[in-house]
């Protein structure tokens, strides 16, 4: 409750007040005046007075400039019924969109629709044009997902389905670009832009259509050329390691065999050098070919590995095993034997679908070590 | 079978006030006879029959309103009774309105008698211009015939004999070629309409009939309508082609799946090939219909096609397509002038292979 005065304590405390202004600009700091505006600043103080600003504000802006912050509480005045709310940022997110500012549009306009109001009209309008602010930052789905909404409100409103219909050719879903074209037509028949999209959505149908013929035929071949390899690699009894199969022959290597028209199989091929844990891949290794050939090619004269230090990975020294479980043994691959020799060879079992072969140097200390290394790891497995 | 005067004596049950169950026998006896040359013409040369059956379309009993339909269907087949409803009634805006209703339960025998209305010439102008007279009309048809499911209890197939009816006149084909609106492109979709052969055919007869425009042939031939895979793809096969042979075809006859069908119906086959002939008629028509790859599907047809009278069709214009361009002065085929004795010769020869036909069919 408010307290109350006689007339003299009124006059008294006026006197009190009068002084103690008084008191305080004495109390400041003589200096001249430089806050205000200057041949140099003026351009930048005049754009912070609202009634002269030529760019909309943004968040900052309302945080540092408190005439702003004023104008925008009235803006927004609690008074306000929910649909002038929605209809003062509709102006706001307009007013961005018309600079281009879409993020900032859609900002505003999500605000509107935050709004609690009953007026499906403005709801549509809000939602088309967040819709359009949401196309031009490339939005689609956001975009596709409003028109859907406005649609739903209002079917015939005319520019939900032209951006509907533009956003679903973006999209790529060209079916569905056509229904709304169709539906965008009957309202206005005549659009030439409509037409224009109408068109492009068939054309892009179309090719996309071809592209899926193009894309089953070659799934089928491509099936067709895994069976054929399948039935090969059958019939020339080779073992195939008790693993998963990949769904992808060329996993693992990143090579695929091939059978070629000859039925030739061509099979990607993985050397180990366990001494230095490194390994090699002959991509096409043919399987009547005989290692020699390809290691000869690999080890050529005067030319060695990076990682070969001591320079003994020769031609003529290296030797080729593959690891018999069945037997427990390091079996020796013999330089002249063919691919398909090899890989038949008692107990080889192909590692789908790339062959792998251990590489050894002839009286290195490292085989021997390979060798004992072997044994014991199958005296720990098998017992 | 009834005799005139005892058919007469139902035209009186044939009110909408009659006992439902006397309206039902006679009415159902009159759907019997319309089923027979002799029935129809013995009512098409009385009025009161038709007369009678108009109200009882609208008749409460779906039944009734079903067999009147029917009979008025059966009944408009004839040339004279569909010449009087177009001439003598006021009923033919009401049937056009009907149709393009989506809620209209007896829509597909509308349509029907429409196509039967629309068939004969005389009558068809008559149609058209009871058509013209409504506000988008001819739009409207379309958009019934094209919108999925527009009347959810009617397929509306026999919109499509009503098309091609109503572009055997300048009219109609001005109005399905009409270039500020999308009419023509939402119809050759329909040539590979497999749900429906009245459908499918209705609609390749109004695209033939459209590609008798040839001052429309650049813009049907562009990418505005590209009309041309339309017309092709139902005569193309599951044949593989190399990619050089479909180099500058058109996407959809590209890399065409193993179990691709070509249009069952040698009817309809010949009007596509026909239509393809029609953009022929003009140079800049060819060239297109040359540089699209044609001859390499008509290549493909040949082989395959055991309709002779197809087949001849198809040789003809696959010649066309690989011989060389006329003169100058005859790029527009149709424009050339045919001396009187070669016409004849021709007309000789188009009847001795007519004949031919006949025989071989047999």
């Amino acid at each position: 409750m408010a307290e109350k005065h006689g007339a003299t304590d009124l006059s008294s405390l006026a006197k009190a007040l009068d002084q103690e202004i008084e008191d305080h600009i004495d109390s400041l700091e003589k200096k001249p005046y430089t806050e205000g505006f200057s041949e140099e600043n003026w351009e930048k103080e005049i754009e912070n007075v609202p009634l002269f600003m030529t760019k909309s504000p943004n968040e900052a802006d309302y945080a540092n400039n408190p005439a702003l912050a004023a104008i925008q509480k009235i803006k927004y005045d609690e008074d306000s019924t929910p649909v002038e709310k929605a209809q003062s940022y509709k102006e706001e997110g307009n007013q961005y969109f018309k600079e281009r500012d879409y993020r900032k549009a859609v900002f505003a306009y999500t605000e509107a629709l935050k709004e609690n109001f009953d007026d499906d009209l403005l709801k549509v309008i809000l939602l088309t044009n967040r819709a359009a602010a949401q196309f031009h930052i490339e939005n689609y789905q956001s975009c596709m997902m409003d028109v859907a909404r406005a649609k739903k409100l209002k079917p015939d409103h005319l520019k939900a389905l032209i951006r509907g219909a533009e956003c679903l050719l973006k999209l790529r879903k060209y079916e569905k670009c056509l229904d709304w074209c169709d539906m965008a037509l009957k309202i206005s028949p005549t659009d030439k832009k409509l037409l224009e999209t109408r068109t492009l959505a068939d054309q892009g149908k179309r090719k996309q259509e071809r592209d899926e013929r193009i894309k089953a035929k070659k799934m089928k071949q491509k099936a067709e050329e895994k069976r054929v390899l399948e039935t090969a690699i059958q019939q020339r009894g080779i073992t195939i390691k008790n693993i998963e199969a990949p769904e992808d022959y060329s996993e693992g290597s990143g090579h695929e065999p091939i059978i070629d028209s000859d039925g030739v199989i061509h099979w990607p091929v993985l050397f180990l050098y366990p001494e230095y844990a490194q390994s090699d891949i002959i991509a096409d290794f043919n399987e009547n070919h005989r290692f020699v050939e390809h290691l000869n090619e690999m080890f050529k004269e005067d030319e060695y590995a990076g990682w070969d230090a001591e320079k003994k990975y020769r031609a003529e020294r290296i030797e080729i095993y593959y690891e018999d479980m069945s037997s427990r043994k390091l079996n020796r691959v013999m330089p002249d034997m063919t691919l398909a020799e090899a890989i038949t060879m008692k107990g080889y079992t192909l590692h789908p679908y790339t062959p792998h072969f251990i590489i050894l140097v002839a009286g290195s200390p490292f085989k021997d070590h390979y060798f004992e290394n072997f044994a014991r790891v199958c005296q720990q497995m098998f017992g | 079978m009834a005799g005139k005067k005892e058919l007469e004596e139902l035209i009186p049950f044939l009110t909408l006030n009659e006992r439902i169950d006397v309206l039902s026998v006679a009415l159902h006896h009159i759907v019997g006879l319309t089923g027979t040359v002799d029935g129809i013409l013995l009512m098409a040369s009385d009025k009161r029959y038709i007369e009678a059956l108009f109200p009882l379309t609208r008749h409460p009993q779906d039944a009734i309103a079903t067999d009147s339909y029917l009979t008025l269907v059966n009944l408009s087949s004839n040339k004279t009774v569909a010449s009087s409803i177009v001439a003598d009634y006021d009923i033919v805006p009401h049937f056009l309105e009907y149709v393009t209703k989506s809620d209209s339960l007896h829509a597909d025998y509308v349509c029907m008698i429409l196509s039967n209305l629309s068939r004969n010439n005389e009558c068809c102008v008559k149609v058209t211009q009871y058509l013209q007279k409504i506000d988008g009309g001819f739009n409207q048809i379309v958009e019934a015939f094209c919108k999925e499911k527009f009347n959810p209890k009617n397929n509306l197939h026999y919109l499509g004999p009503f098309l091609s009816n109503l572009t055997q006149l300048h009219e109609g084909r001005k109005a399905v070629l009409d270039k500020d609106r999308c009419i023509i492109q939402r119809l050759i979709p329909f040539t590979q309409y497999e749900a429906s052969d009245i459908r499918r055919g209705g609609i390749v007869a109004t695209l033939k009939n459209a590609c008798f425009e040839s001052d429309y042939h650049s813009w049907l031939l562009s990418d505005s309508v590209d009309i041309l895979p339309r017309l092709l793809l139902p005569l193309a096969g599951p044949e593989e082609l190399t990619e050089d042979e479909m180099d500058g075809m058109p996407f959809d006859l590209q890399y065409l799946e193993e179990d691709k069908k070509r249009e069952p119906d040698p009817d309809i086959r010949q009007m596509l090939i026909e239509a393809v002939f029609q953009l022929c008629t003009t140079k800049e028509g060819r060239d297109i219909v040359k540089a699209k790859k044609t001859y390499i599907i008509l290549r493909e047809l040949d082989r395959w096609e055991k309709d002779p009278k197809v087949k001849s069709t198809c040789q003809k214009l696959i010649s066309l397509l690989i011989g060389d361009d006329p003169p100058d002065d005859l790029s527009d085929l149709k424009k050339v002038k045919i001396p009187e004795d070669v016409q004849k010769q021709l007309d000789e020869a188009d009847k001795q292979e007519e004949e031919e036909f006949a025989n071989a069919e047999i």
